[in-house]
């Protein structure tokens, strides 16, 4: 069996919802959810709007702590493909690179490295000389997904995305990632197209209301 | 436990992401004006004249050192009150990246306290000019100044710190602390000097560390003579406490914020 990257068990998260000053109202999201995810393993999660599917990838990425239950991290590079994250619209194009993919996870020294190759992904030419600001949002995004890439992940998790810019943008960004997965890089893909999700995939477990449903159990992904 | 990381290795990158935010974050402030950097003089130098005005020319308060015992104050309750406000507001501003990545909370206000640093760096400086064209020039007495200035650092890490901390809890404090800061900067020795506060209520302006630095610039900027190094030995102490408290409050506190700012 290939690396066990993360491991989730039992795990309980539930939201409070301050009506007054004495009153809570409780909203359970994450009731026990049990799963492991493996090096090279592509698991999709089917779950509808609302079923707390970013809630579950805030988990794994360790942004939130689970109220029960524990959510261990083996030693994995974790990202949470945020596309954007910390991005200034009055800082240009390298800058936002070097904050970004600091952010993310690297050090100010791997970052610096990684900008030449983020550069030349990202396509954006010289005017990554110019500042975010007058970028249309294709190119932010262009930029954003070119930063996310760099951080090779052991771990991406990934939030319905996957389409960024033009057509022969994403398909490069597809490609991208399918290439970081084959080389060993594990995938977890929240989305509510079973489409999506079959096609990106090798298991897909269905998630509602706040418990991976027991029919995709057998998918042998716990 | 989430991540496998050493303690150290946790606070060097704590360092290293608040750092770069910082230098960041001056860059991009003075792209989003004309005059750019240059606010970075500007301003103080703005704030210096207004004082020098109201105080030293119109009302011609105070002795001949006036002037100078103001600007020394001025300039470094400014840098305090600044901070403060600045860092106050740090993790509520910070929202969006706290819920997209697993960020330590503690940058938020690090970085915030960090940028103010690197401004007064200059603005003290012109002050050293201005003082220096006063004819208060420069003795070894000046070479303390580093030592009132770390221990200063040492008073804005933890203040600063703990309002942006209490900042998600009590929303309330948006409106108390510029009330607070405005009432202890009268209560700092800012404009007056202890001469003015009868004998028997020294031991309570002792007990402000804002007063007990605001004084010891003084003493070596302009009256030429050594701090009170006792005093500033226990506030070194307290403070040394207040900072481990504080960081005790963030290691205990940290991954709870990403909850609280999304409830």
């Amino acid at each position: 069996m290939s690396r066990l990257l993360l491991e989730m068990h039992d795990v309980h998260l539930t939201y409070r919802l301050r009506k007054s000053l004495l009153r809570s109202v409780y909203h359970p999201v994450i009731n026990g959810v049990s799963l492991n995810v493996h090096q090279g393993q592509r698991l999709g999660i089917m779950g509808h709007n609302g079923a707390g599917k970013s809630t579950l990838l805030r988990l794994m990425a360790g942004i939130y702590a689970p109220d029960r239950g524990s959510v261990i991290n083996h030693g994995a590079r974790v990202s949470l493909l945020s596309l954007q994250a910390g991005f200034d619209p009055r800082l240009n194009g390298w800058d936002n690179a070097l904050l970004s993919g600091v952010l993310m996870g690297m050090s100010t020294k791997e970052a610096r490295q990684r900008l030449k190759g983020i550069h030349e992904f990202c396509e954006l030419g010289d005017q990554m000389n110019d500042v975010l600001g007058t970028y249309s949002s294709g190119m932010r995004a262009r930029l954003g997904f070119a930063v996310a890439l760099a951080m090779e992940a052991d771990l991406l998790l990934i939030d319905e995305v996957l389409s960024v810019g033009d057509q022969d943008f994403q398909e490069k960004s597809e490609k991208a990632v399918m290439h970081a997965v084959n080389q060993g890089c594990a995938m977890v893909l929240v989305s509510h197209s079973p489409i999506k999700l079959k096609k990106w995939t090798d298991s897909v477990m269905t998630f509602e209301e706040g418990i991976i449903s027991p029919a995709t159990l057998e998918m042998g992904c716990i | 436990m989430h991540t496998k990381m050493t303690d150290s290795g946790a606070i060097s990158r704590l360092i290293q992401v608040a750092w770069l935010r910082a230098i960041m974050g001056l860059k991009s402030e003075s792209r989003g004006t004309r005059l750019g950097y240059l606010w970075w003089i500007v301003e103080p130098a703005m704030h210096l004249a207004v004082y020098y005005l109201a105080f030293g020319v119109l009302l011609k308060h105070g002795g001949d050192d006036y002037v100078a015992f103001l600007l020394i104050g001025i300039v470094h309750w400014l840098w305090f009150s600044k901070s403060i406000m600045n860092a106050s507001q740090a993790i509520l501003v910070g929202r969006g990246l706290i819920l997209q990545l697993p960020l330590h909370t503690g940058i938020f206000p690090l970085s915030e306290i960090l940028r103010d640093l690197i401004k007064q760096v200059i603005v003290v400086a012109i002050l050293m000019l201005i003082l220096s064209s006063m004819g208060y020039l420069p003795t070894t007495y000046w070479l303390i100044y580093p030592v009132i200035f770390l221990l200063q650092i040492l008073l804005t890490l933890p203040c600063g710190g703990l309002v942006a901390a209490l900042m998600p809890f009590i929303p309330d404090l948006r409106v108390i602390v510029p009330a607070c800061l405005q009432l202890a900067m009268f209560l700092s020795g800012v404009f007056f000097s202890s001469d003015l506060v009868p004998e028997s209520f020294h031991w309570l302006l002792n007990l402000n560390p804002v007063f007990l630095l605001l004084e010891a610039y003084r003493d070596i900027l302009i009256r030429h003579e050594q701090p009170d190094w006792h005093m500033l030995a226990s506030l070194l102490a307290a403070l040394l406490a207040f900072n481990i408290l504080v960081i005790a409050l963030y290691s205990r506190c940290n991954r709870q914020y990403a909850r609280i700012i999304q409830e």
